[in-house]
């Protein structure tokens, strides 16, 4: 079973991908990855980091991005972050 | 491997500041360029009934000290813009002496993004005001 807080960080990531991709209509869980978004291509994805960091009050460094694989380890980064805060 | 002492160079807080100006033949040649030929900012008496004091400085024009901004501007030459934003709040006019301000306002470790606070201003007025993003590549 997910973690529920991971579930709820996916769950306040979504508006930001809709907004970064605008597309309404996407979803994302814990396995998406930048394969199966349209239009995730490298701009985009600085465009999706910056968004995250700023609703998050985070940031990251460029090794903590390019260890992800999926939308999943992104939730996981975010909660460690929130919790070493 | 990108070169993080040029990076470093980037800090949130640091402004850059200039002065510039349009002038007539400057707004000719953009309206050429851009194919705007609008008489609110080539002809004095329409703008003029329009209720300005003088023809409009195309806000586009005003702008692209935005790509001077990231062109010209930066610590190094390797910021690419990606995007903008521009509010026009006051008209500017030809021969406006005019001062262009930017504050890096947020810089990303993670994506090499940068984010300025944009603002022109005439004297004390604050005429257009906007945000101006790049990333970085070294």
């Amino acid at each position: 079973m997910p973690n529920v807080n991971v579930a709820g960080i996916i769950s306040q990531l979504i508006p930001i991908f809709c907004d970064v991709f605008d597309d309404d209509e996407l979803t994302i869980d814990l396995s998406t990855t930048a394969e199966d978004v349209d239009g995730w291509d490298s701009l985009a994805h600085i465009r999706l980091i910056v968004s995250i960091e700023k609703f998050f009050g985070l940031r990251f460094s460029a090794a903590e991005i390019s260890d992800l694989e999926n939308v999943g380890e992104m939730a996981e980064l975010i909660l460690r972050k929130q919790a070493n805060a | 491997m990108p070169n993080l002492a040029l990076w470093d160079k980037y800090v949130e807080g640091m402004r850059v500041e200039w002065s510039f100006s349009f002038s007539r033949e400057d707004m000719q040649a953009f309206s050429v360029l851009s194919q705007d030929s609008n008489p609110i900012h080539l002809d004095e008496t329409f703008a003029q009934s329009k209720g300005f004091d003088a023809p409009l400085i195309y806000g586009l024009l005003l702008s692209s000290q935005m790509s001077r901004l990231v062109g010209e501007k930066m610590p190094d030459k390797n910021a690419i813009l990606t995007g903008i934003q521009m509010e026009f709040i006051q008209p500017a006019y030809p021969n406006d002496q005019l001062i262009f301000s930017a504050d890096l306002i947020n810089k990303s470790d993670a994506t090499h993004a940068l984010e300025f606070k944009c603002m022109i201003k005439k004297f004390d007025n604050t005429l257009c005001r906007g945000l101006v993003t790049a990333v970085w590549r070294s």
